[in-house]
């Protein structure tokens, strides 16, 4: 087993050994999320890698389970960002060479349940899944161009969705968590799949601590 | 015209919303009797009829809708439900543009004075949109997502009486025989997802001056009877 994996398992061990946490029910929690995400599949071939925001609020309606709804931005450039190539204007009838500047961007409004498992001292694994509303844009701008162009544009489209992974907070004080959390949405567009991977750092806060 | 319409109408709700808000103290008195509860555990059962439109350049003029609806307290002050809804976005000629909203929605509901319960909420829905009598009429399912702001006021025990201002982003249909829209013919979004797989960039679709908004907001303003037990 590589350096890493025992690192990993120390801190499983660690997990394992704290005292059991006194988890309540009825508690509720603000959290903001701030990662990366990671198109994949088919996403992957016309997106590449970018940023993601993530406001939630949740409810602990048992000692195990958390209720609520999220909003969460994704952006990601397109896979041609920032290239520069010839193409034939219409308006001018004449070529003209340009840097594209193309973008993705994905804003979901959605629910979700949090099933919490393990849970020791101040540590406070789930599993996490939910759905929702996805809203795709995408969009094409010119960055530069060697003379005047109407290249320009945008298309949207509404989508339902899930997304579903795991996470892990930390107890930092009283109503105060921080962690990381993983998710893989899948958005239901026509003929194709759109997923992607978002990993990010979170920040919770709650009058008892959720 | 149609935006000096939109502002005009927004002004209205705003301008109701406000007088509702000053208004209740006619039910101060009927207030305590009513008892109104923003407990964990009150149910109100709702029933909704007012105006509907959609916004646009040219869109027609905003008719009527309703929608039936149910909330349950999941935390004091905290509101989860659903409602099923029948808007007539307006009409050209005997032409119509149709929606029914299928939502849940989730709101935060507060208390000022003893008679005025204001509340603000967001949710998302399946809207079923439908062009009928234009000659190609058309239907679909879309996915939408709405905010919400309204206020009520005991008028009876366990009966209150107020207004409710929603406000749903959708995509727009495309142009129609009657309703304009986008080009129909265009490349949409899914091609894009399509058809940019494996292209250099040279080869890349590209758009030209299609900056037309896809999406359209739908707006309603309508009384809300509710039930609370």
């Amino acid at each position: 087993m590589s350096k890493r994996w025992w690192m990993v398992a120390g801190a499983l061990l660690l997990l394992c050994a704290a005292p059991s946490a006194v988890m309540a029910a009825a508690e509720s929690v603000v959290t903001v999320t701030l990662g990366q995400q990671s198109p994949s599949g088919a996403f992957g071939d016309v997106a590449q890698s970018g940023m993601m925001a993530s406001v939630s609020g949740g409810y602990r309606v048992a000692p195990w389970l958390a209720v609520g709804a999220d909003f969460t931005f994704f952006r990601a450039p397109g896979i041609h960002d920032g290239k520069e190539f010839d193409t034939f204007e219409p308006s001018t009838e004449k070529m003209v060479t340009i840097t594209i500047d193309e973008n993705w961007s994905v804003t979901e409004l959605g629910l979700y349940g949090k099933v919490f498992m393990l849970e020791r001292g101040r540590f406070s694994p789930y599993l996490r899944a939910g759905a929702g509303a996805y809203s795709l844009r995408y969009s094409q701008d010119v960055a530069a161009a060697s003379a005047a162009t109407t290249i320009e544009g945008n298309e949207q489209a509404n989508k339902f969705g899930v997304n579903g992974g795991a996470g892990i907070r930390m107890r930092v004080f009283a109503g105060a968590w921080i962690g990381v959390e993983s998710l893989y949405h899948n958005i239901f567009a026509r003929d194709t799949e759109v997923s992607l991977w978002t990993t990010g750092l979170i920040v919770g806060f709650g009058p008892t601590g959720n | 015209m149609n935006h000096h319409r939109v502002t005009c109408a927004a002004a209205l709700a705003t301008a109701v919303l406000a007088l509702a808000a000053a208004l209740p103290a006619f039910a101060q008195g009927s207030a305590d009797e009513a008892g109104v509860s923003l407990q964990r555990g009150t149910q109100w059962m709702s029933l909704q009829a007012g105006y509907a439109r959609g916004s646009g350049d040219v869109s027609p003029n905003g008719m009527i809708g309703g929608a039936i609806g149910y909330r349950r307290f999941v935390l004091d002050r905290w509101s989860a439900g659903g409602f099923v809804g029948l808007d007539l976005l307006g009409k050209f000629g005997g032409s119509a543009d149709i929606d029914v909203p299928i939502m849940i929605e989730i709101a935060r509901h507060t208390k000022w004075g003893a008679a005025v319960y204001p509340y603000f909420g967001f949710g998302v829905g399946a809207y079923y949109r439908k062009y009928y009598r234009t000659g190609a009429d058309m239907s679909e399912f879309t996915p939408g997502r709405h905010a919400t702001v309204g206020v009520m006021t005991p008028i009876h025990k366990g009966g209150l009486l107020g207004l409710s201002l929603r406000m749903t982003s959708v995509a727009k249909h495309d142009d129609n025989l009657v309703f304009p829209g986008p080009d129909p013919d265009r490349r949409k979004l899914d091609d894009f997802l399509e058809d940019l797989k494996g292209t250099e960039a040279d080869e890349m679709p590209l758009m030209y001056s299609n900056t037309e908004s896809k999406t359209q907001l739908l707006w309603g303003v309508k009384l809300d009877y509710t039930f609370t037990y």
